[in-house]
């Protein structure tokens, strides 16, 4: 095994492969950067410049995408309140905060490094025990999934600070929404009034960039005197060593959440960003912190959706199985290129699967060398007039909401959620319940019915299944801890 | 006096009492359901009933702390409607003219509206909207809207 990683740690560094890689990442980085833009549409749009590319080559650059993107997201989320990537969304609890402070260049090393920590950790987990982590998620069936997403919903109590029942209220608005189109068992339209473009549910990027960007620049916008103002000072201090210590057991512990939550076929990096954030807030002696600028907040986020890249490879090289979107993208490139993912491929071409070990070790490298350096690049950001920032929010959002499908009707969804987010902020209704609850609901609905389904309408599923009760039991402890701990501060 | 600790709650009674009323009507698939105990009905019914208790306990966590009804600015201030006025121009004018002269039409509308007379900020403002034009269509190979006319 060592042979094969040396062998393929000289070919991420040869001249055919290096350079294709720097591009795969900065290309990410870039793209994960613009709202709307996610990893999984970077490696898809990516995907036939990779034709004609030797196997370990293509492999490399559409992996380098998919790292850089899902750490680009985080400059946006950061800097503008606005995630580039569903799975930044968590970011912007504590990232946009330290912005707020002054404090960008600190937050964007923080970020840098976390993701570094998550992708390096989550490599090294792929590399050591992919076969054994993929047979665990193999267990995976119905009630298991069900009682996952059930676990993370139970984080709106978390992320509802001030007030739960508000966070509650926002959680049942977004499931709510996540149950517009065809159900997903019998394909009955639900509340579809004949439009044709909600027949399949409400996308989620435009909701992302509805209730986090638009609703951002309409907030900035009634900040606007009628002239123009000057971007507040900032430091361009980065983090200190102090930080890093701080944020070391953290990020590691959520770079091992976040391989576990990929290594499961359909629990994405937005999942893990936000299980890893709740995870850190509910362990922590000064959960008050969280949501106020907290750098452990900060990287529980960032390491946890970066680990979930080498988890979601896990299913893939293993199993031939895709894990999420991302992996389901690769697992084409990987046939195009007359590979076939599974057992086999570790026996019959360990250079390719070896040279891509060897080549998600050097992203993350070159990711934190890449984010590191730009970080005082990304920090003029600040520094443009939020009157100019302002339509420039406004421009992204729309043209992001677009991209996804072509579609005008996604704009229009964009702009509604964009609405909404604002008069939620304005009634002290936290708007992150609601997206977290879009993603998990259609997971949730869909999985307790098949649960059903399999044990004859018997409910007995929640706790005949080990993994499922214990997921369950977590899902109490993690509510009984919460509303302990708002107790406590209250 | 408007309140919107009582409104918003009530609204959404209202919202959820709608939904309600909206169940029943979903077609029932010809073939059977095989889940009976739990269809496309159970999901939205549970989710609004509970929406109903939230509020109803917001409401009486409310009472219960006696908060003081606040003078409270309206959500919506000159500047805000003025944004979505902005917003929904905007997405009008790109589904007729394309995101290329939509943009740099708004963009310099609002900087006009805003009294802006700094020359970098109108050249800024163009040079953004090429670059992004250039990026999404030349480099990423990504469409943005074309507009019909």
């Amino acid at each position: 095994m060592i042979d094969y990683l040396l062998s393929g740690l000289g070919a991420a560094f040869s001249l055919a492969v290096f350079p294709v890689l720097i591009f795969g990442v900065l290309g990410g980085i870039i793209l994960g950067a613009l709202p709307g833009l996610t990893a999984t549409m970077g490696v898809a749009i990516l995907l036939p410049f990779t034709f004609g590319m030797e196997a370990t080559a293509a492999m490399v650059m559409l992996i380098g995408v998919y790292i850089g993107g899902i750490y680009g997201g985080s400059i946006s989320a950061i800097l503008l309140k606005t995630p580039g990537t569903p799975a930044s969304a968590a970011t912007v609890l504590d990232g946009y905060s330290l912005t707020q402070q002054g404090q960008a260049a600190r937050a964007l090393s923080i970020s840098a490094v976390a993701s570094f920590i998550g992708g390096l950790v989550s490599t090294i987990i792929l590399i050591a025990i992919a076969p054994t982590l993929a047979k665990f998620a193999l267990r995976f069936n119905a009630p298991e999934y069900f009682a996952l997403a059930l676990f993370g919903l139970t984080i709106i109590a978390s992320i509802s600070s001030r007030n739960i029942l508000k966070g509650l209220l926002a959680g049942t608005i977004g499931l709510l929404i996540s149950t517009v189109g065809l159900d997903p068992i019998s394909s009955v339209p639900r509340f579809t009034f004949g439009v044709m473009d909600l027949y399949s549910g409400i996308n989620v990027i435009p909701v992302l960039i509805g209730l986090f960007a638009i609703s951002e620049a309409l907030n900035q916008l009634e900040k606007l005197g009628v002239k123009a103002q000057i971007a507040e000072k900032f430091s361009n201090k980065l983090m200190s060593l102090k930080d890093l210590k701080s944020i070391l057991p953290t990020s590691i512990k959520s770079a091992l959440l976040g391989t576990s939550i990929g290594a499961v076929p359909g629990a994405g990096a937005d999942i893990s960003a936000f299980v890893c954030y709740n995870e850190a807030k509910r362990v922590s002696k000064q959960p008050e912190e969280f949501g106020n600028g907290s750098i452990k907040g900060l990287a529980a986020a960032e390491s946890g959706n970066n680990g979930v890249t080498g988890g979601s490879l896990v299913p893939l090289l293993t199993l031939g199985v895709p894990g999420d979107a991302v992996a389901a993208v690769l697992l084409g490139a990987l046939i195009i290129q007359g590979l076939t993912p599974g057992p086999l491929l570790f026996s019959q071409n360990p250079e390719i699967v070896y040279g891509i070990f060897s080549s998600m070790l050097v992203a993350n490298i070159a990711m934190l060398v890449i984010g590191l350096l730009g970080i005082r690049f990304f920090c003029q950001i600040s520094k443009v007039p939020k009157l100019l920032m302002i339509p420039i929010i406004i421009f992204l959002s729309i043209v992001g909401a677009y991209a996804i499908n072509n579609s005008m009707f996604d704009v229009g969804i964009a702009i509604v959620f964009g609405i909404l987010g604002f008069v939620l902020g304005k009634l002290e209704i936290p708007s992150s319940p609601i997206l977290l609850a879009i993603i998990l609901g259609p997971m949730a609905e869909t999985n307790l019915r098949k649960s059903l389904l399999m044990f004859d309408g018997s409910w007995a599923f929640l706790y005949e299944r080990p993994i499922a009760l214990a997921f369950i039991m977590l899902a109490v402890f993690s509510v009984w801890s919460t509303i302990r701990r708002n107790k406590k501060t209250t | 006096m408007f309140n919107r600790d009582i409104v918003f709650p009530v609204l959404i009674i209202i919202f959820s009492a709608t939904v309600l009323a909206l169940i029943p009507q979903f077609s029932i698939p010809s073939y059977g359901q095989q889940d009976a105990s739990v269809g496309a009905k159970f999901f939205p019914t549970v989710l609004a009933i509970l929406q109903i208790i939230i509020c109803i306990a917001l409401l009486a966590q409310r009472k219960i702390k006696q908060l003081k009804t606040t003078a409270s600015a309206s959500i919506f201030s000159k500047m805000s409607l003025f944004g979505l006025g902005f917003l929904i121009a905007y997405a009008v004018l790109i589904s007729f003219l394309g995101y290329l002269i939509a943009s740099l039409i708004m963009f310099t509308l609002y900087l006009i509206f805003l009294k802006t007379k700094k020359a970098s900020y109108y050249l800024f403002a163009y040079f953004f909207v090429v670059v992004i034009y250039y990026l999404f269509s030349q480099v990423f190979l990504i469409s943005l809207p074309e507009g019909i006319l």
